[in-house]
């Protein structure tokens, strides 16, 4: 995609200035970011604040990838978005690709909006300089790994829950993977671990995606060997930051041994709407394992639950979820199979 | 685990199924009535050998006008486009599968018109009302010979006689009747018939047929290599090529041979009598749970029951049967809005059990104790 970024003219000058003057990047690093396509994946309140440092930084192209819509409970940390898309359930993408035009107009913006899958991914990640980590799954995360590993795309991976994130920067074939750090990422696991059902402090999110922006910023001005080694984590209330090391694991199945299996193959979580019902069935693999109690007490902190021998019960965004011992969910009020997929991932198991 | 959905595939196969498919595939893996070589002519020997049989399962006059089809709907939709003429007329019934109803409405679009007989208010059809329809003029009446939903049967033979009456043809839809109840096409009076494979026959899914009574004109479905008259820029008009383009499912046509051969040895009427027996257990079972209401015949005559279990939705008794109790059914509409309507159960539709020559008394005892048990637990009315 080509677009007509000129950083030379007067306006862009001082726009940048406080960026070209930094020896770090100047004028000759500006017009590669110019040049650059990030893409961010995930749009809460890692993609949103990445996006703004990166638009604001002068990223040439921004490919801004979420599936949902804006929702009330998004708006305590997820800095673009405002009251009116909340109100309007405009689609995240649309929504931060529209403000971040007002913030800077000379960017291309290219928002997609989709569930992030093995059949979409690579397409979404094609041609991009950096893909920032803004998503909410370990199984996506998983996915983002392959697709980047494959196509030697350095990714940065960004994780924020409760009141601590971790972030680490993966370069093809120089650093670890995701794979080499946490092997089992793209196991689904109940309950998931999520904002929904644990909560995020907003400031540890702006933490975790300022890191990430700047090590986009050093991949994208080409200076890759700036970018840290280490897994970083930050704990918020109990104020501890410390750096892991991240260590690249030989013979990796994905960084070492280039085995993509997720790419090659279809969806985990089987969704089938129901015929004759407005309801969506979503059917975990036979090898996931569910901890009904575990999940009875998660679910129970955050909704009035009712339980009989055979399933429990919730209400949730005018939704009515059943959920059975074998960890499939009926998910009545939707016949979207995506939507289910999605509400399952946040609340029963991702 | 309790599978009850032959109605949808029948499971498990008989063992000589496996073995048949297993073996086309080593012993005569050569593409059938392609080459002179002994390989080839062996495949196509064994193609040969099941149109035989399958003519004779259903007495059908003459072997090489069994088509083989990916399907029963498959075989349909070749009919049904093969047999209309533009601007032509169709009468059909108030029980028929989106496997009819769908190609039908599609041909609506290109002047067909098409009429639906109503139900009698007993899971039937109404045959004065057929017969009214029939009278303002038919190319062909097609029919589904057992409801997929209610399990209920047609009387085909007087449907076949008002058919001829008024100069149409009979194309019965044996989804659910083929290797599950006796089919005399000559005797009944049937035009055409349409079969799956993989269900009442016990062959593998991929499979299906269509039977032809006589050398009828139809268009081509599709067209392509036949194996002979290969300089012949049309399609050849000989049946069974005229209807069958490509290189045809081997392995699976001698799975369905194996399962043909299997109905063939137990016998099609003990098969019947055996599925009617224990659906005709389960109703009567069913009816004595309170709240439960069973769709079909005080007596059914074949495996399928439908039924609703008081407050506990249709899709929530499936999920449940399954997850608590490892019981297999199908529950909501069964590809069958039609006949959903007909009987008053649209559009939650029901939960149905369908059971195959596999099935026992036991299965009946499962399903009935799993079933006072979820009644008794009411919770989440939704589903």
């Amino acid at each position: 995609m080509t677009h007509t970024n000129d950083f030379r003219s007067d306006a862009m000058q001082s726009r940048y200035a406080r960026q070209t003057v930094l020896k770090e990047i100047g004028e000759a690093g500006q017009k590669k970011l110019a040049a650059a396509t990030v893409v961010i994946i995930g749009l809460g309140a890692l993609g949103t604040n990445s996006a703004n440092f990166l638009a604001r930084a002068g990223a040439g192209t921004l490919r801004l990838v979420d599936r949902d819509v804006v929702d009330w409970s998004n708006l305590q940390r997820q800095s673009l978005f405002e009251e009116e898309d909340a109100a309007r359930s405009l689609p995240k993408a649309e929504a931060a690709s529209r403000h971040l035009k007002r913030i800077n107009a000379a960017l291309c913006y290219e928002p997609i909006i989709e569930d992030v899958n093995s059949g979409n991914i690579e397409r979404i990640v094609a041609g991009a300089s950096v893909v920032v980590d803004g998503l909410d799954n370990f199984y996506a995360r998983a996915l983002v790994n392959q697709a980047c590993v494959k196509h030697k795309i350095p990714w940065i991976y960004g994780a924020c829950l409760g009141t601590y994130g971790i972030a680490a920067t993966i370069i093809p074939g120089v650093s670890a993977c995701l794979h080499c750090l946490l092997p089992d990422a793209g196991e689904a696991t109940t309950p998931p671990l999520s904002c929904e059902t644990v909560g995020v402090l907003g400031p540890a999110a702006g933490v975790i995606a300022a890191l990430q922006s700047a090590e986009a910023l050093k991949i994208m001005v080409g200076n890759s060997a700036a970018t840290s080694p280490y897994l970083i984590h930050a704990g918020l209330w109990d104020n501890d930051f410390s750096e892991l090391p991240a260590v690249r694991v030989s013979g990796c199945e994905v960084c070492g041994q280039h085995k993509y299996g997720l790419l090659e193959s279809g969806s985990r979580m089987a969704a089938a709407s129901l015929c004759g019902r407005d309801a969506v069935q979503v059917m975990p693999p036979a090898a996931f394992t569910m901890d009904f109690d575990l999940l009875r007490e998660t679910l129970g902190r955050i909704f009035k639950l009712e339980e009989n021998a055979y399933l429990l019960k919730f209400h949730v965004n005018g939704m009515e979820v059943m959920v059975f011992h074998d960890g499939r969910a009926m998910i009545f009020g939707t016949s979207d199979p995506q939507a289910a997929l999605a509400l399952y991932g946040k609340y029963i198991g991702g | 685990m309790i599978y009850l959905d032959n109605a949808a595939t029948t499971w498990p196969k008989p063992e000589a199924v496996y073995f048949a498919i297993d073996s086309a595939m080593r012993a005569h893996g050569a593409n059938p009535g392609r080459g002179a070589y002994r390989m080839s002519v062996e495949a196509e020997r064994l193609v040969d050998d099941t149109r035989h049989a399958i003519a004779r399962l259903f007495n059908a006059p003459a072997p090489e006008r069994v088509i083989f089809t990916l399907n029963c709907t498959d075989a349909l939709n070749i009919t049904l486009q093969g047999l209309i003429n533009p601007n032509g007329r169709v009468v059909t019934g108030p029980f028929e599968h989106n496997a009819v109803t769908r190609p039908l409405h599609a041909l609506r679009s290109t002047g067909v018109q098409v009429a639906a007989a109503k139900p009698d208010g007993a899971f039937g059809i109404d045959l004065d009302d057929f017969r009214a329809l029939c009278r303002e003029g038919l190319d062909f009446a097609v029919i589904s010979h057992v409801s997929n939903v209610t399990g209920c049967v047609a009387p085909i033979k007087e449907i076949a006689a008002i058919t001829h009456e008024q100069g149409g043809l009979l194309v019965l839809d044996a989804a659910q009747s083929a290797g599950a109840l006796e089919i005399d096409m000559q005797d009944l009076g049937v035009d055409v018939l349409a079969a799956p494979g993989h269900k009442g026959l016990y062959g593998p899914m991929g499979t299906g047929v269509l039977v032809l009574a006589a050398a009828l004109p139809m268009r081509p479905f599709r067209e392509g290599g036949t194996g002979f008259q290969s300089e012949n820029p049309e399609q050849p008009t000989e049946y069974p090529w005229r209807l069958e383009a490509g290189t045809i499912n081997l392995p699976g046509i001698a799975g369905l041979a194996a399962g043909v051969r299997f109905i063939q040895s137990v016998g099609v009427n003990m098969i019947a009598e055996h599925e009617a027996a224990l659906a005709q257990l389960l109703a009567a079972q069913l009816r004595q749970i309170e709240g439960v209401r069973v769709f079909g015949d005080k007596a059914p005559r074949t495996g399928v029951v439908s039924f609703r279990l008081g407050a506990t939705g249709v899709a929530l008794t499936g999920v449940i049967l399954d997850d608590s109790f490892g019981i297999a059914v199908r529950t909501g509409l069964h590809c069958a809005p039609a006949a959903h309507r007909a009987i008053g159960t649209f559009p939650e539709g029901t939960v149905r059990v369908s059971f195959g020559q596999f099935n026992t008394a036991a299965d009946v005892d499962a399903l009935v104790a799993a079933s006072r048990k979820i009644g008794a637990a009411p919770i989440g009315t939704a589903g």
